[in-house]
């Protein structure tokens, strides 16, 4: 039988009361806008912060003094105007010294990659997610694969004497320990990315993209901090779609240069992030952005070469180049002219002071990489080409023909020399040493697939073998540096 | 054995008590549909090699001494044991063949349902206290009106927060206006805090609309989450109305006390209830005493799923090459569990076992933070690089880091 509660029944109904009460106390205050048109969650996201984090949280103190100083810088100059060391003196006879496979033992993923390097070997992205780095005769040292197949190191990474940082398509920038690959930050900054990150002092500058409160999405520069990768929202202004090269720096002024597809060239502050200024050209803008004569030049979809200020953005020339670039242009010292070549393979050399058309050749180039190098030739080359000394050896190497390289004379566009090669080029021109470092496509002797070979150009040396393929472990003979 | 007879006695006594082990079937079938449903959930955790352990005994691997052939025989054998307790239940006569094969049922779920943490969830939580009074407490039918009423006031009171009280839950799985999600939510916390009280009224008027109102509530939840708990509720609140029933016929016929076989005491039911609300207080332990938290938190209900995002980055790392896992959310895990640390934490130690067959394998790395709709900030729950080492539990996370075994 149940207890009978009459006794109780009287204090039932005030202690319900008060109950009831309690139950609406306790929903009032975990919801005070329940009677506002303001809801709670609206409330709790207002008070979240946007902070971005990055993982794993790294102790300052790590790094060391020159573990920043880079390692490969792109368009091979500090003050990213593409020419080669005027210091270092060149020969103008070349022959290749070794070719390989870009990585030897690896996957083939990385069949086609686009490369970059240091004197610790070779860094291959664009294979979509994934690094990987070798050492200098190819063999794999680490590689670094990501879980999502759509987000892809697709621009340039940025090295330096102890680290890697790239960015991914998906707006995530890495921090890398370049000896065994280990990931030492990584920071979302975005939804997506495009080029290169930059390094300027202790800092990595990049351009992430931002998804807004209404869903639109908005390109800014950001900073982040390269020992410990906290992010700082550098620029507020939305440079829209960008090139995918890095940006190009100007130390004295302090300046970072971007340029957009639609058509847009942006100055920053790289310290403030403040827009410097901001320039419309006539049409997309195909090439990076060089830096001389104080101006910052860059190449159009139109077929314009255009040269602004490079403190205030004013227009100083434009060239009609009569046919699109997406070469990026190369000064040359002495002679003060800038050369580019033309998608239709004419190299055209022009005035950097008056944007004056020089002259120009049909290269009869049939790669798709346009992309020249000005570097200095050894006196007696100039001696023996009859070139004027005041001009101290400057030539151009472009791309020509079918599978070549040649060398020009600024003054008046004569061949020097020609290298060949046993395929396509298939990337820049790039320098190691006094040597050239290319790749090309050509097809495999046993299997008859087209594939892409990394090789050496350089001046013939004792001992040095076309036909020996390089060691399994070591420095390729002839490379410099090796024994 | 003779709290067995008085056992049997007390449900031969009371139709409402025969109809409570029929719903108590019930929740046996409703219980393996739902699994069978969502593809064998205790089977398919049961072939992993790596179980996901409840909190309080983390190495529960070794306590697997069945193979998986005898598990599945387990798990099949366990809805035939049900439905047969079921029918039994609905015959006069057969009320202890029916105790006997529920019990069965109710031992084959333990054996199923405690292998993985990955099943739990209230509903179960509740299903084994009502089991354990239906099956072996004296005074059943006093104690269970006024548990049953103490399971909705219960989850009642663990809605009054601000995540519940926020609406993002219905908003997510309805689609509700903000604003009308936050009143289903505030009204839904009163319903289970006020209407309960009504089943135990003696005013028939109360105890119909509480019925109404709990039925009405439970239904309409189900619709919504789709999982066991409302359809539980919905079991537990349909006793009442048998209870009702039954009691106004005791009272019409002045059913007399029998001396061959006394009422137990009534001292039971504060006990039991007691009991009850001292695991539901336990939680609260862990302020006092933190190592009570593994031991507390699967001891009494479990919060409604707040709504928290979480971010884990994992990376294998092998001797050339480093590899980055999406260890995602891994299918049939409940949502309350998606962003659990312990389960996180357990996701990366399979992944170590799976991984150290592999050629080069060293260490996995994974940091990973949580954040709640109260948080401002994410919180770094767990980071460290070293996650493999044996060494390494839940409980000494804190002492290992991400990039010192570099320098080590």
């Amino acid at each position: 039988m149940e207890s009978d509660k009459s006794r109780l029944s009287w204090l039932s109904k005030p202690l319900f009361f008060i109950y009831l009460m309690g139950c609406l106390f306790f929903v009032f205050k975990n919801n005070p806008y329940l009677y506002s048109t303001e809801t709670l969650k609206s409330m709790f996201h207002k008070k979240q912060s946007d902070e971005i984090h990055p993982v794993p949280q790294v102790k300052v103190g790590d790094l060391k003094a020159g573990d920043l100083t880079s390692a490969f810088v792109w368009r091979m100059n500090q003050n990213r105007s593409a020419f080669y060391n005027p210091a270092t003196t060149f020969n103008y006879k070349y022959e290749k010294i070794w070719s390989r496979h870009l990585l030897l033992d690896g996957d083939a993923i990385f069949k086609s990659s686009l490369w970059v390097f240091d004197e610790s070997g070779y860094y291959l992205y664009g294979s979509g997610a994934a690094l990987a780095a070798t050492d200098t005769s190819g063999l794999l040292r680490w590689k670094l694969k990501l879980s999502d197949p759509n987000s892809t190191f697709a621009a340039q990474p940025l090295i330096t004497k102890t680290r890697v940082f790239a960015l991914t398509t998906d707006g995530r920038l890495f921090a890398i320990d370049k000896d065994h690959g280990r990931v030492l930050w990584t920071v979302r900054a975005g939804v997506g990315s495009r080029g290169s990150p930059v390094l300027v002092g202790q800092r990595v500058l990049f351009f992430a993209t931002e998804e807004t409160a209404d869903l639109n999405k908005v390109n800014k520069l950001f900073a982040a901090y390269a020992e410990t990768g906290n992010i700082e929202r550098l620029g507020t202004d939305d440079v829209g779609p960008i090139t995918n090269y890095p940006p190009t720096i100007n130390e004295e002024l302090k300046s970072l240069y971007v340029a957009s597809e639609a058509g847009n060239l942006f100055a920053f502050n790289y310290e403030t992030g403040k827009l410097l200024f901001k320039t419309s050209t006539s049409d997309k803008i195909l090439s990076a952005v060089v830096l001389a004569d104080k101006k910052a030049i860059f190449s159009t979809m139109d077929g314009k070469l255009v040269a602004v200020d490079a403190k205030t953005g004013t227009l100083a020339w434009e060239t009609d180049l009569e046919s699109p670039s997406d070469s990026t242009p190369t000064f040359i010292p002495d002679y003060n002219y800038l050369a580019v070549m033309t998608n239709n393979g004419y190299l055209q050399t022009i005035d950097i002071k008056t944007g004056e058309r020089k002259w120009k050749f049909l290269t009869h180039n049939s790669s798709s990489h346009h992309n020249t190098v000005a570097i200095r030739l050894k006196g007696r080359w100039i001696e023996e080409h009859s070139m004027k000394w005041q001009y101290k050896g400057w030539v151009i190497v472009a791309p020509c023909g079918d599978n070549r390289l040649c060398i020009y004379n600024p003054e008046r566009g004569q061949i020097v020399d020609r290298m060949s090669l046993e395929g396509r080029l298939a990337s820049e021109i790039m320098i190691s040493g006094t040597d050239f470092v290319v790749s090309i496509t050509t097809k495999d002797k046993d299997s008859g697939e087209e594939v892409m070979q990394l090789i050496l150009l350089g001046e013939k040396r004792p001992g040095s073998d076309k036909t020996t393929p390089p060691p399994s472990s070591g420095v390729p003979p002839g490379t410099p540096g090796s024994s | 054995m003779d709290w067995l007879k008085a056992t049997f006695w007390e449900i031969k006594q009371s139709s409402a008590l025969k109809w409570f082990g029929f719903l108590l079937g019930l929740s046996h079938l409703l219980t393996f549909f739902t699994w069978a449903s969502t593809g064998h959930p205790p089977l398919g955790y049961y072939a992993d090699s790596a179980p996901l352990c409840w909190s309080f005994f983390e190495d529960c691997a070794s306590l697997r001494v069945l193979s998986l052939g005898q598990m599945t025989l387990v798990y099949y054998t366990y809805p035939v044991l049900a439905a047969i307790a079921t029918i039994m239940f609905v015959s006069n006569r057969l009320y202890g063949v029916g105790w006997f094969f529920l019990t069965l049922a109710f031992f084959f779920k333990s054996l199923l349902y405690f292998n993985d943490a990955r099943l739990s969830h209230n509903a179960h939580y509740l299903l084994f206290l009502a089991h354990a009074v239906f099956l072996f407490a004296p005074q059943k039918k006093s104690i269970l009106k006024y548990l049953l009423v103490s399971f909705f006031v219960a989850s009642g009171i663990l809605k009054l927060n601000t995540e519940w009280m926020s609406g993002v839950w219905l908003t997510q799985h309805t689609g509700f206006h903000p604003k009308f999600a936050e009143w289903v939510a505030a009204l839904t916390a009163l319903a289970e805090l006020i209407l309960p009280w009504m089943l135990v009224s003696r005013k028939s008027q109360n105890i119909v609309v509480g019925f109404l109102g709990l039925l009405g509530l439970s239904i309409g939840y189900w619709f919504i989450s789709d999982s066991i708990g409302p359809a539980v509720q919905v079991l537990f609140v349909l006793f009442y109305p048998f209870y009702y029933f039954e009691q106004r016929r005791n009272e019409m016929e002045y059913l007399y006390q029998s001396y061959i076989r006394p009422a137990a005491s009534q001292a039971w039911l504060p006990i039991v209830i007691l009991a009850f609300w001292t695991l539901q207080a336990l939680p609260f332990a862990k302020h006092v005493n933190p190592a009570m938290a593994s031991v507390s938190q699967n001891l009494a209900l479990e919060g409604h799923p707040t709504h928290q995002d979480c971010q884990q980055t994992t990376f294998a790392i092998f001797a050339n090459e480093v590899r980055e896992v999406d260890l995602g959310d891994p299918k049939g895990r409940p949502e309350r569990l998606q962003c659990d640390p312990f389960m996180r934490f357990l996701d990366v130690k399979n992944l170590c076992r799976k991984l150290a067959e592999e050629s080069g394998f060293q260490n996995v790395a994974s940091s990973f933070s949580l954040r709640t709709l109260n948080d401002k900030d994410y919180r770094r729950i767990f980071e460290s690089d070293d996650l493999c080492n044996k060494k390494v539990n839940y409980r000494n996370l804190e002492q290992v880091g991400w990039n010192r075994t570099k320098a080590d």
